[in-house]
Parts: structure tokens; C-alpha cells; sequence
């Protein structure tokens, strides 16, 4: 793939990755309307998994590794997002939720790394 | 729908070619993914403010900008796989520093923006939308 096509291509998956993002994180603050944001911790989350996955299949099981950059880079890094953790972070604080607040970033990079290992370890485990 | 498409595809290509040109090896501190982060973080806290309490109500500018652009921007994935890549290339140092520079830095930066957006001046709109504010 020349340079401009992969470049175009992780863009396009990166622009599905941002709407999948609207749509899951707009799905659950409607059903789970708390104080700690839910929708951003579950699209960094489930990103943050298929990523790690990718990334294991490409490092262990000869995944192409374009598919690391269009599915990983590309979908996975639109879909999962850190100014929205961080806005709604610097939010909460503003609104003197501090505890809110730490849990909202703490957990959610916590949660993500968790995520992304758990993935790796798949796609790591010989088949 | 179409605008956040038009932000994603703007902002993941920038990432994608800044992180081209500025790549960096796998066990010193992920900068350019952090570089990222924190500037997505700074412009949201602006524009988010400035949209939500400064400027006329608009369609299309907060989809377009916060939720595509600085959302296909910055990423949460690619720093929770480069912690893990970090701690399982015995490097954990680097990978908690990264994640709590990560945790500390993109907040505040976030709030910075929100208090540089309250220094700016409203709309005349807006000020008619709620003048009681």
C-alpha cells in the first residue's frame, strides 16, 4: 500500500472509530446518567482491548502489520479518547467533585491499561 | 454524524503524521503520544468552554471540533498499550511515569483551558441567549 493510501485508510478507520465513539458513549450516559462519566471509560476500554489484541496477533501470529496501523492506530485510537477523560476530569474538580474527579481519571487509564494487557495476553496465547 | 466523520478522518491523520515523522524507540518515554494527549486536552478545555458558554448555540461546531477532531486526536488505546509494551519490556518506570504524567498533566491542562476560555469575551448572542449570566 503506497503511502497516501495507508494514510488515507487509517484516517477513514479513525473517522469510523469517532462515530462508533458518539454513538456507544451517547448509548450509555442516556442508561447510566452518573457523576464518574461511563461512556468514555467503556470506549477506552473496549479500544483499548483490541488494540492490545492487534498488537499481540501482529507480534505473535504474523498479523499482517498494516492491520496494526488501520485497525490500531487508525479505528482504535478515534474510538478511544483522552481530552474527553480529561475534560470531564478538569469538570468535576470545577465543580468541587474531587473524589469524582480522581476516580474518573484514575480509573479510566487504569481500566485501559488493564484492558490493553488482557488483550496482548490473547493475542499472545499460541493457537 | 457527517461532521464528527469530518473531525475523526482530520484528526487521526494528524496524529497518524505526527507520529510518523516523530517516532520514537519502544523504551524511552512515549513523548509524541504524550505531546498529543496534553494538547488535545489544552484545546478542548478552550473550545468546549468557549462553545458551550461564549459563543452562539451551533450545530455542527462541537461535533466537528471536540467530539471528532481532538476525539481521533487523542487516544487512550495506543497509551494503555505502549504502559503495557513498557512494563512487559522491564520497563515499568517509564510506564507509571507515563501514565501518571498521563493522569496528572491532561486535567490540569484541561481546566487551564477552560479558565483561558473564560477570559474571552461573549458573543453578543450568547450574552441574549442568558443575560443573566
Amino acid at each position: 500500500m503506497t503511502g497516501v493510501a495507508l494514510a488515507m485508510s487509517v484516517s477513514g478507520a479513525g473517522a469510523l472509530g469517532a462515530v462508533a465513539r458518539y454513538l456507544v458513549d451517547l448509548t450509555i450516559t442516556r442508561r447510566f446518567p452518573r457523576v464518574v462519566p461511563r461512556g468514555t471509560m467503556a470506549v477506552n476500554i473496549i479500544g483499548s482491548f483490541i488494540l492490545g489484541l492487534i498488537s499481540g496477533l501482529v507480534a505473535h501470529h504474523h498479523l499482517a502489520s498494516v492491520s496494526n496501523l488501520i485497525i490500531g492506530t487508525g479505528f482504535c485510537g478515534g474510538l478511544t479518547t483522552a481530552s474527553s477523560a480529561a475534560f470531564e476530569t478538569a469538570r468535576l474538580f470545577h465543580l468541587s467533585k474531587a473524589g469524582a474527579a480522581t476516580i474518573t481519571i484514575a480509573a479510566g487509564i487504569g481500566t485501559s491499561c488493564l484492558a490493553g494487557a488482557i488483550g496482548l495476553g490473547l493475542g499472545l496465547i499460541p493457537i | 454524524m457527517l461532521v464528527i466523520l469530518v473531525g475523526g478522518f482530520l484528526g487521526t491523520l494528524c496524529r497518524y503524521e505526527l507520529s510518523t515523522h516523530w517516532s520514537q524507540s519502544g523504551t524511552a518515554f512515549p513523548l509524541t503520544i504524550f505531546t498529543i494527549n496534553v494538547s488535545g486536552s489544552l484545546l478542548i478545555g478552550i473550545i468546549l468552554t468557549a462553545i458551550i458558554e461564549k459563543l452562539r448555540p451551533t450545530r455542527y461546531l462541537r461535533p466537528l471540533t471536540c467530539v471528532g477532531f481532538l476525539g481521533g486526536w487523542t487516544t487512550m488505546s495506543t497509551l494503555a498499550v505502549e504502559s503495557d509494551h513498557l512494563i512487559s519490556s522491564n520497563h515499568p518506570e517509564v510506564a507509571f511515569a507515563y501514565v501518571f504524567a498521563t493522569m496528572i498533566v491532561t486535567p490540569l491542562v484541561a481546566a487551564l483551558g477552560i479558565s483561558l476560555a473564560h477570559l474571552l469575551p461573549r458573543s453578543r448572542e450568547a450574552d441574549e441567549k442568558a443575560p443573566d449570566q
